[in-house]
């Protein structure tokens, strides 16, 4: 009840004309960037950030916020008409979805995908307005060890289920916790790693770096890939046939059910849900042959808990301070950027922002439906831009954006580095995501365990006094194990994750 | 593949040894607990032996006959190429020439250089560019972006 007030509450912060349009145009702009293929929500929400830097906090995080959630919906658009996935988490919209296109449904398709992202989106909302204060109220209870297990928690769940490669990954994690070690030593003020370079003394902006990993790597690897062709998709109907509805109906609550859930364990990715709403779909189907071949609620499960992860997936930032995927990694840094730490103080700081934020989650799946229902053939357009164009763009809008965090063309050049270790780490199949969240998660990591440490006089056997954190150690250990011994139960979902 | 991660391996061994020598060097421990070197040393051991276990692990897998090349060639590497080196160009320009120029020339160089031969819309698309969203950002967003010492 007390979640549900403080939800009002928002939705009177949300809707002043100024954050209404902030939400729109991150609507807007999200869609665009999931419409876009090569471009996924976290190199989009990463480029973009800069445009939100004239915005008081509330307005840029319910922008950016939107960017999100926008650019989810938006890669159901190409994979529909084009059958190729604007972001990674609707390759599986591609299977059905452009079939049904190419008998002549591409309407009901994404009218299907909307109204599944709508239901997804805002039944995750309500959740997460539920869930939040009980979870930040537990973990204001949470010291120094608990954090350090937390984030333990948190890091060694996206390594488990990062990649094909368990020391590959767990190798990114300490690339990514290593570069969050150069700058001065947030303990002690002795700066470490800089080489002499005065531009390094503030550590290597988390922007830049995302942006480079991201942004760049994913251009590089477009220019390789350009863009297939467009079907001449019939947008007229937009309903499903009388048979499909009370199906269609089913698969939207079990896509709810599996993008919400999933969507509070870290690591998990936007992938692995869609893939698992597909299955589940096909295997209570009475008619499993029709999947492949233009089933509708192979488009609606999938699209639906792809929402409802992404904005599930906000919980453990809003609540625990932990990000769960790259693109709330780069959420997080934008918090950062705008003098903000997400996490169970942010309830007690800014209750205003978060609750304004969490309500700005609601307008923004309206908007969307009111945005991509009307104007889908304006969206289907844009793929006609040139790649040329495109990605000139994007590199200029990375530009502005790395150099206008701190006004030095040395972040430039980082982000610039950056877009080719990662063009080649991509390649080579190095999962990215850890490294990403562990750079952003380096300093409080060394912090909270160095305070530990100086509590327990440098003893481990700290964390044996405190049930919370071994509880929290535990669960990766357990995770661990699996992986070690049954590889074959994860292998294929982390598979679907890494492609 | 295999070479690349043999390289990638390497790389990241040697990265781990300097960030390693050069923790060991700050303090590990100092009288209030673990100082500023103590976090950054042990990632550097784990990471030193995580590029061991990968390098043996890779140098084991005996090669296969699929082990393809994986950076392009011909056109697209050339699309590649340019994106990096123009960028790179673009980059040394600002604050030689402001942001302005610099992004007028390099969006032009890699409109041609991506293979577009319709002038008209080069120009008129690198001017906004430069120009254009220079006004947006500096003006309406407060972004500040550079300026040349002659004002551009």
């Amino acid at each position: 009840m007390e979640g549900f007030l403080h939800l009002m509450s928002g939705f009177a912060g949300a809707a002043t004309p100024g954050n209404l349009l902030y939400a729109l145009i991150g609507c807007t702009l999200g869609t665009l960037i999931g419409v876009l293929p090569g471009l996924g929500p976290a190199a989009g929400t990463a480029i973009l950030i800069p445009i939100t830097f004239n915005l008081d906090a509330t307005g840029a995080i319910i922008m950016l916020c939107a960017i999100y959630y926008g650019a989810m919906y938006g890669g159901t658009i190409t994979s529909v008409l084009i059958n190729v996935p604007g972001e990674a988490a609707s390759v599986i919209t591609c299977i059905d979805g452009h079939q049904m296109a190419r008998q002549g449904r591409a309407g009901a398709a994404l009218a299907i995908a909307a109204v599944g992202s709508f239901v997804g989106g805002s039944v995750a909302t309500i959740a997460l307005a539920m869930v939040a204060i009980p979870l930040a109220k537990l973990a204001l209870g949470f010291g120094p060890v608990e954090f350090f297990a937390l984030m333990v928690m948190g890091l060694f769940l996206v390594i488990g289920l990062a990649g094909k490669n368990l020391a590959a990954a767990l190798l990114m994690t300490v690339f990514g916790l290593l570069l969050a070690m150069i700058g001065i030593d947030p303990v002690r003020g002795a700066p470490r790693f800089t080489a002499g370079i005065p531009e390094l003394f503030d550590g290597i902006g988390f922007i830049p770096v995302a942006m480079g990993l991201f942004g760049i790597a994913e251009l590089l690897l477009a220019a390789e890939q350009r863009q297939g062709h467009i079907v001449k998709a019939t947008l007229t109907n937009l309903w499903p046939k009388g048979d499909e509805v009370r199906p269609t109906i089913m698969s939207i609550f079990r896509g709810t059910g599996i993008g919400f859930v999933l969507g509070l364990v870290p690591g998990v990715g936007a992938v692995i849900p869609t893939f698992m709403a597909y299955v589940l779909e096909k295997r209570l189907s009475r008619h499993p042959e029709r999947f492949g071949n233009g089933a509708i609620e192979g488009v609606a499960a999938p699209e639906t808990a792809n929402n409802a992860y992404a904005n599930a997936s906000m919980i453990p930032l809003f609540a625990l301070g932990v990000p769960s995927s790259p693109t709330i990694a780069v959420l997080m840094g934008a918090f950062i950027v705008n003098g903000l730490t997400p996490g169970p103080f942010l309830f007690q700081e800014r209750p205003d922002l978060v609750w304004a934020v969490i309500a700005s989650f609601f307008i923004g799946n309206v908007m969307l439906l009111a945005l991509n229902l009307p104007l889908v053939g304006l969206w289907a357009r844009l793929l006609r831009v040139p790649f040329s164009y495109l990605c000139v763009g994007v590199l200029i809008f990375c530009i502005i954006g790395a150099y206008s965090l701190k006004q030095t063309v040395f972040d430039v050049w980082v982000m610039l580095g950056f877009g080719v270790i990662g063009y080649v780490l991509r390649k080579l199949e190095f999962p990215l995501a850890p490294a990403i969240l562990a750079m952003i998660l380096g300093p409080m990591m060394e912090k909270s365990l160095r305070t530990t440490l100086e509590i327990s006089g440098g003893s481990f056997l700290i964390f044996l006094d405190h049930p919370v954190a071994l509880v929290l150690l535990a669960i990766p250990v357990v995770v661990f194990a699996f992986l070690i011994l049954k590889p074959k139960a994860f292998s294929q979902l982390r598979e679907a994750d890494a492609d | 593949m295999r070479l690349g991660w043999q390289i990638t391996s390497v790389v990241m061994l040697l990265i781990c040894i300097a960030t390693g020598w050069e923790a060991h060097n700050l303090a590990l421990f100092d009288r209030l607990g673990p100082g500023p070197g103590f976090f950054p040393f042990w990632l550097s051991v784990i990471g030193a032996v995580l590029c061991a276990v990968i390098l043996a692990q890779v140098t084991r897998t005996p090669p296969t006959g699929d082990d393809t090349a994986i950076f392009p060639r011909g056109d697209d590497a050339r699309a590649a190429g340019a994106i990096l080196v123009l960028t790179a160009i673009g980059t040394a320009l600002l604050d030689l020439i402001g942001f302005r120029l610099a992004i007028m020339i390099f969006s032009a160089g890699l409109l041609i250089a991506l293979g577009d031969r319709r002038w008209w819309l080069i120009i008129v698309f690198s001017v906004f560019a430069g120009f254009g969203l220079f006004h947006i950002f500096n003006n309406w967003l407060d972004v500040l972006l550079p300026v040349s010492e002659f004002g551009v």
